[in-house]
């Protein structure tokens, strides 16, 4: 297993679209910070009684948001760029064990999006905290010790899409369909599930994957497309299905089929 | 360049951008009068049409795109039924104030999104699979198989578009019936103006994704950067300082075919461009990106 492991970490250490993936994600988590900057000023140009409008919160999630994506393409190239190139067949070789194989990409593929996921959201939390300073906004009137571990938690999120989009990498075995199945499930599944009727929208809702983490932090899914129906642990549960099913299901192909 | 001025103007006028080179293949003599624009035999751009459209036909991913389609057409009927049985339930002091999103807006949403993965995959699947050596082999006028290639991935997407679209909205306005639901009973030719238009959009979109995989040549990055067009940046957008997220937001490519021809009927805000001014912005961003594409095709090694 440390072989495999070690061989998949060298593997995504050495291809250029990871590089590309994280620098993306970090110029994003950049843009956010500068944002803040704008907010800041548009937050000195407020009179007293309309900056009880203006939250900081919106801007925050954004990192972990699209954090969820890049790291889903690379869970998904993780897979597909080996089946196009026929590198699974030498990988398959290397490693016969086809469920150590799975396991060992995604260890590496899920350490590295956890990594990349709890600096990007942290990292806008406290660079936006940072940036505004003592303005006193509506919603960042806690201390930071008493925020943080919301974003911690929102953090997880990026790994469970990284995962996802490597399960549907190995069932679909084709980039560009693995790539649309994750975008369907981050951007356009939450905006279909938001159009239901009363009171499946809310219900609905609650079970993305998108709306989980601040269910597991408590917090009230206000202002967004998600619900907030399910306990804190109810939520790390089908957080945690989110991974592990998909990746069951694909153990279960990838053991079947011929590469 | 060549002492045959049929030839020559033949090359110049099917836009070849790369050698052309003066032999005649399969040893027949070119004929200016028999061949002309639409050339017979190997290296015409008719042949290359239909190469292309052989090759679209007959991969998964096609199928796979247009069923895409097909099921968000089921959708459409779907949200027409609901709207209808919700009006049904208003109270009518309510129904004044109304508002529920036309008919065919599930494949509002979800056509630009296929439109990006045909576009895409026309021209990456074929570096993926090391076919495009053999696509240029058969066709060495880069030029000309970089605009067939476009040309029947965008007339296929606008027709499915436009057949799509026409098709939803047709069921949408049979299933509300006389119920006075605003964005359901637009003129028929505010309809079909607004209808041309995504079509339209949906054909330039898949240009764009295919000029963009030409120059990235990677299935993934040109399918996610689409993405990122179409649903990261219009989120961003919105977060910019205040003239500027409107301006940018308008002039993304996902917001431009509301601000051309907008569903009649629906108050919603499309966005700060004149039709015409987000009309020559549709012009110029395909220019642009086939522009890029032909260049880095006409320009690289395969």
């Amino acid at each position: 297993m440390g072989g495999a492991l070690a061989a998949e970490w060298w593997k995504l250490r050495s291809v250029r679209s990871t590089y590309a993936v994280l620098a993306v994600t970090a110029a994003f988590t950049g843009f956010v910070v500068l944002l803040a900057f704008q907010m800041a000023h548009v937050w000195d140009g407020l009179a007293a009684e309309r900056r009880d409008d203006l939250l900081l919160r919106p801007l925050q999630e954004l990192g972990g948001w699209a954090a969820s994506l890049c790291l889903a393409v690379l869970g998904v190239v993780s897979v597909t760029s080996e089946y196009r190139t026929g590198m699974i067949r030498t990988s398959l070789v290397a490693v016969p064990g086809r469920r150590r194989l799975l396991l060992a990409k995604a260890a590496v593929v899920g350490a590295v999006a956890l990594a990349a996921g709890e600096a990007v959201t942290v990292g806008s939390f406290l660079g936006t905290r940072l940036v505004v300073g003592g303005r006193p906004f509506p919603d960042q009137q806690a201390p930071i010790a008493h925020d943080l571990p919301g974003f911690v938690l929102a953090g997880t999120v990026v790994p469970v899409f990284a995962l996802l989009g490597l399960s549907l990498g190995v069932l679909l075995r084709s980039a560009a369909g693995a790539i649309v199945s994750v975008v369907f499930v981050w951007h356009v599944l939450p905006l279909l599930v938001h159009h239901l009727p009363e009171p499946w929208s809310e219900r609905a809702g609650s079970v993305l994957p998108g709306g989980l983490p601040t269910q597991m932090a408590g917090l009230s899914a206000e202002n967004s497309v998600y619900g907030d129906l399910l306990s804190p642990g109810a939520a790390a549960a089908v957080l945690a299905a989110y991974a592990l099913i998909p990746l069951g299901f694909a153990a279960f192909v990838l053991t079947r089929r011929d590469a | 360049m060549t002492d045959n001025p049929n030839r020559a103007s033949g090359t110049v006028g099917a836009g070849g951008i790369g050698a052309a080179d003066d032999v005649p293949r399969d040893g027949v003599p070119w004929d200016g009068a028999a061949g002309g624009l639409v050339g017979r035999g190997a290296g015409g751009v008719g042949d290359a049409v239909a190469a292309e459209w052989w090759k679209v036909r007959s991969v998964r991913s096609t199928a796979a795109v247009l069923g895409t389609v097909g099921a968000f057409l089921l959708l459409c009927v779907l949200w027409s039924w609901y709207v209808a049985r919700y009006w049904d339930g208003l109270p009518a002091a309510r129904r004044g104030t109304a508002q529920a999103a036309p008919a065919e807006q599930p494949l509002a949403v979800s056509l630009p999104v296929c439109a990006v993965v045909l576009g895409a995959l026309t021209l990456t699947s074929e570096y993926s699979s090391g076919m495009i050596r053999a696509s240029l082999a058969a066709m060495p006028r880069r030029g000309v198989l970089f605009m067939a290639k476009g040309g029947v991935a965008a007339a296929l997407m606008g027709a499915v578009a436009l057949v799509a679209t026409a098709a939803g909205s047709l069921a949408g306005a049979a299933i509300i019936g006389d119920r006075p639901v605003p964005t359901f009973h637009g003129a028929a030719a505010d309809v079909a103006v607004h209808l041309l238009w995504l079509g339209l959009t949906t054909a330039a979109i898949t240009l764009i994704a295919f000029g963009l995989g030409a120059v990235l040549r990677s299935t993934a990055a040109t399918i996610t950067s689409g993405m990122a067009v179409l649903f990261v940046l219009p989120a961003l957008a919105r977060l910019l300082p205040s003239p500027w997220d409107e301006r940018i937001w308008s002039a993304l490519p996902g917001s431009l075919a509301n601000q051309i021809a907008g569903p009649p009927g629906s108050s919603g805000d499309h966005g700060a461009l004149s039709p015409p001014v987000a009309v020559t912005l549709l012009v110029a961003c395909t220019a642009v990106a086939l522009g890029a594409g032909a260049y880095a095709f006409a320009r690289r090694d395969a």
